[in-house]
């Protein structure tokens, strides 16, 4: 005898299967940065569903299945570059800030210099591997600084309301109502331009987002019930705070911090594209790309090679942010 | 209704009391600006006239006053007032990003609704692949790449717009310069809509009223234009709102890219000269137009939203 | 504004029924295989009748009235079977001319009148959409026809409402709005897809002494899908009893309720609770569920579930067959009522068949 069947589940197979259109499930609006201040930044700001965070019992899955062939490669070539910009001391290359003769005579590619020269006398492909450094230093640090601040008060406001996330919200709100670029413009003179003061710089631009990301995700788990549970047996707040709390938002964190690990490089870029950045002859993508656009119909390969380098590497950390965040969005069938 | 007001207010105060700040450790200051190298005379009464010799928050608070009645001072050229360097300059931004918009529109309504009616098909795949790649095209990248193929390979545009003759004088050769800057920063744009509405659009064709349209025997592109896109422009409009910070950066980047004289242009040199007042008043400017615009459109969501404009009655 | 109507006439065919439906079936190819939503249902309708489509949720009576319209995903789907429509071949015609049926020869109203209206058109633009599409009328024609149409429908002050919105209006109030769409063109055939389903009793009934009405005032016939037998009495000229996808009953409203033969339908008619029966008296209720479309049983679908099930029941599927009154088909092997039956139900009651117990 075949096994009955649910009727409700039939019904509900019928109005499926009358759906007029073939659809695929809709996707939700990606929230892929471009920008500093950019899609995602605004999407952040504007306190996205953050409800599906992951549960606790993610870690017990497989989950790096179902990522894709295309994530892993994304993957090595991110690690490629972070390679490739720690160890650009120990590779035979040219120093980057030393000014070669033959480049007068001859600035176009060579099999002395692979990718030319630029205007000053500079290796260009040097300064393309050297130029990663600043890029990746300022990207990944800014945002692992902002984590940490942004986070830690966005942890403290989500969980204790009150006063203190009333006062936030205000102070994130002002450092939110600059257009993320003319805030960075505004305050590079306040703080300086080595590289650190860049970090710091990107820093600050970039803090409200995260902390905004953090808040919500820690407002959205507080009220599970295993919070509630901890509270009624009596537990520490800093000991919920730092054991349950960070565990479960630290994957929405991260997803996002990478997006923004993102936005922070192309923020860097664009600082450093109008000549805001570390101070000359230091190499950066984005002032090798402002040369090159100056220069333009003489020097190519200064602006083609650093902007498809950082435009193929924003390319593979979203691709890479998006693949993990359609991973973290799945609903767990037990919550 | 009063809490939002006194929301603006205070946000708009530290707004500018953060600006004042952050100006104030920059090299030289507005003194010694205005007077060059004519000596200590000018100094010392300039810097009587400006406060400088008070501590910070009653420079602040001059300042600010200053601000209210008018006097916005010079920039780092002494011949040019500020007041006139902001009113050639803004309506180049102005032009820029409504121009832009109206591209980014035009365009990535019909790709949505072409993707909504066949989803996961080859064009629905290949405008979601575009749009992903060009999220992740900054502007300052995509500009110069832009300017490289359209000046220099082909000679479809001016390459510099320093000479920017006005829209309402002289429309061809203003929109001959304008178009690749708008071009630029419309293409992120295209991609953000793209999405949003093609997401918004696949799930409200979903919906039942779009079958009792298709029972009522109207055709389907009747039926997405009057039926489909509607609910889906508020989407839009909020995104829109969204969008707008990244407009700023993008035009900001994009008049430097492509020599147009607007504020971002001037923001760019005041920085490189370390004009404060001039930097100071842009960024301001600008904030407060980021606000304002902000506020105006959740304001207009209200509005144009039947459902949440009118109370239920029958 | 062009006045160029999109509408399909049909001639007036006296001697035929209006709506002929010959072996219609429609399966759905899933992944988890080929669902039989529709399996054979054959019917006519005359002009200006009420037909009753009566089955639980899951008999395939929602996708019954799609596949009649025509109303149906584009692919993966199998369509066999002939619907007539006055002179039009429903089921072969081509999207072009079923455009020109839709909404002016044949309407639709679907179950939940709140999500059927766009929620940012006014309501009065949805009615005269229809009226400016198909009939070519002219924006102030089209306006004056709505009017009249909301009026006929009971929306007071149709003249200043016609500019509200959909959420402005109740469930009922809506769904007379969705009925006066449909009418709107003056249709020959109405489809009312459980149109009272997510309304209250009271506004219930009025929903449905307003179809009725405007059937008679306008001599359209009306095909009513739902699940509910209450409905379906006093309203309806002739009850389809549908389960599992095919016809297991048919015949006029009275002769249904009097005589019915089908063991199913007996046991639809018991479970529904009566108004005289005592307080506390337990709902009789048809043990299991539907069989899953995409795995059907051999032999009688509804065999599993019957208190009058032998063996036969199993082996092969009854055919559908004429019973003693006018139009009154069935299909069992032991009919209620016949002594081979009473048989089964007093052997079933010994071997304790679950359907079978607690039979009166």
């Amino acid at each position: 005898m075949p096994e009955p069947f649910d009727s409700d589940v039939a019904e509900r197979t019928e109005q499926d299967l009358l759906g007029l259109t073939d659809l695929g499930r809709a996707d939700a609006p990606e929230l892929v940065g471009a920008q500093l201040g950019g899609t995602v930044a605004a999407e952040l700001a504007a306190d996205p569903t953050l409800r599906q965070a992951v549960s606790p019992a993610l870690s017990g899955r497989k989950w790096y299945r179902g990522l894709g062939w295309g994530f892993w490669v994304a993957v090595g070539y991110v690690v490629a570059w972070i390679l490739l910009a720690i160890f650009a001391n120990l590779l035979p290359l040219d120093s980057p800030t030393q000014l070669y003769p033959d480049c007068f005579a001859n600035a176009a590619p060579s099999s002395a210099h692979l990718l030319g020269c630029d205007p000053s006398g500079f290796d260009v492909f040097s300064r393309l591997i050297f130029g990663a450094r600043v890029s990746l230093i300022v990207g990944f640090a800014s945002i692992a600084l902002s984590q940490i601040v942004g986070g830690t008060l966005g942890i403290v406001a989500g969980y204790f309301r009150g006063w203190f996330d009333d006062l936030m919200a205000v102070v994130s709100n002002v450092f939110l109502s600059f257009p993320s670029l003319v805030l960075g413009l505004l305050i590079v003179s306040y703080v300086g331009r080595s590289l650190f003061d860049i970090v710091m710089i990107i820093a600050i631009v970039a803090w409200p987002l995260l902390y905004r990301v953090v808040r919500s995700a820690t407002i959205e788990y507080s009220q599970r019930e295993y919070v509630l549970a901890a509270q009624a047996l009596g537990c520490k707040r800093s000991r919920i705070l730092w054991r349950i709390l960070l565990p479960d938002v630290v994957p929405a964190a991260i997803t996002y911090g990478l997006v923004g690990v993102a936005l922070a490089i192309v923020g860097e870029g664009a600082l450093s594209f109008l000549g805001q950045s570390v101070r000359a002859p230091t190499p950066t993508w984005g002032n090798m790309i402002a040369l090159g656009s100056d220069t333009m119909p003489t020097y190519t390969s200064l602006l083609f090679a650093p902007a498809i380098a950082m435009f193929t590497f924003i390319l593979a950390i979203n691709f890479i942010g998006d693949r993990l965040r359609s991973l973290l969005d799945v609903r767990e069938a037990v919550l | 209704m009063v809490r939002r007001v006194v929301e603006v207010l205070i946000t708009l105060f530290l707004l500018t009391l953060l600006t004042y700040f952050f100006s104030s450790k920059m090299p030289g200051n507005e003194a010694a600006l205005t007077c060059g190298f004519s000596g200590t005379k000018c100094l010392a009464y300039e810097t009587k006239v400006l406060y400088l010799d008070h501590p910070f928050f009653a420079r602040y608070f001059h300042w600010l006053s200053n601000l209210f009645s008018g006097t916005l001072g010079y920039s780092a050229d002494p011949t040019q007032p500020i007041t006139t360097l902001l009113a050639r300059s803004y309506p180049v931004t102005l032009e820029l990003v409504i121009l832009s918009q109206i591209m980014a529109v035009v365009v990535s309504l019909p790709l949505a609704m072409w993707s909504s009616l066949r989803p996961n098909r080859i064009f629905d795949r290949l405008s979601t692949t575009a749009s992903f790649a060009a999220l992740s095209l900054p502007v300052f990248i995509l500009g110069p790449l832009l300017r490289y193929v359209f000046t220099v390979k082909v000679s479809a545009f001016p390459g510099a717009g320093a000479n920017l003759p006005s829209f309402w004088s002289h429309p061809i050769s203003n929109l001959d310069v304008m178009f690749l800057p708008a071009i630029t920063i419309a293409i992120p744009s295209i991609a953000v809509y793209q999405r949003l509405l093609r997401a918004d659009m696949i799930a409200t064709l979903e919906e039942d009223f779009i079958v009792m349209a298709r029972a009522k025997g109207l055709t389907t592109w009747r039926i997405l234009l009057r039926h489909a896109l509607r609910p889906s422009t508020f989407t839009l409009l909020t995104v829109g709102g969204i969008q707008v910070g990244s407009l700023i950066v993008g035009a900001v980047i994009a008049e430097n890219v492509f020599f147009l004289p607007g504020l971002g242009y001037q923001l760019n040199i005041a920085v490189a000269k370390a004009d404060l007042p001039t930097i100071q008043i842009i960024t301001i400017i600008v904030a407060v137009a980021f606000i304002v615009i902000n506020r105006l459109i959740d304001a207009l969501y209200a509005v144009i939203d039947p459902r949440v404009r009118r109370a239920r009655t029958v | 504004m062009s006045r160029k109507r999109h509408i399909r006439e049909i001639d007036d065919l006296d001697d035929r029924p209006l709506l002929e439906v010959e072996g219609l079936k429609t399966y759905f190819k899933t992944a988890h295989g080929i669902v039989k939503s529709v399996d054979g249902v054959s019917f006519d309708l005359e002009r200006g009748r009420t037909l009753a489509i009566v089955g639980e949720s899951g008999s395939g009576k929602t996708v019954l009235s799609r596949s009649i319209m025509g109303l149906l995903p584009p692919s993966n789907v199998i369509r066999e079977g002939r619907v007539r429509f006055g002179d039009v071949e429903l089921s072969s015609a081509p999207p072009s001319e079923l455009r020109g049926l839709w909404g002016a020869q044949i309407s639709m109203v679907f179950q939940d009148p709140m999500t059927s209206l766009n929620p940012v058109v006014r309501i009065g633009r949805q009615i005269t959409e229809s009226l400016r599409y198909h009939l070519g009328m002219s924006r102030q024609d089209a306006n004056e026809t709505a009017v009249t149409l909301l009026r006929s429908v009971g929306i007071p002050e149709p003249e200043s409402r016609m500019r509200w919105y959909p959420h402005q209006f109740s469930g009922g109030m809506c769904q007379r709005i969705v009925i006066a769409c449909a009418i709107a063109c003056g249709p020959k055939l109405l489809l009312a897809d459980e149109p009272t389903t997510g309304l209250d009793v009271t506004v219930s009934s009025q929903i449905l002494d307003l179809l009725n009405r405007l059937q008679q005032e306008r001599f359209m016939s009306v095909i009513i899908v739902t699940h509910d037998l209450g409905v379906v009495t006093g309203r309806s000229d002739e009850v389809i009893v549908m389960y599992a996808g095919q016809v297991v009953e048919r015949a006029p409203t009275t002769t249904l309720f009097r005589d019915m033969r089908m063991p199913y339908t007996e046991a639809l008619l018991k479970s529904a609770p009566r108004l005289s029966n005592e307080s506390h008296t337990r709902l009789h209720t048809i043990p299991g569920s539907p069989p899953n479309p995409a795995d059907l049983p051999p032999g009688c679908r509804f065999a599993p579930r019957c208190p009058y099930v032998q063996p036969k029941c199993r082996e092969a599927e009854p055919p559908l067959v004429l019973a003693d009154s006018p139009r009154h088909w069935y299909a069992c092997w032991y009919p209620v009522g016949s002594p081979e039956s009473a048989r089964a139900l007093q052997e079933n009651q010994a071997a304790g068949v679950p359907a079978a117990v607690g039979v009166v």
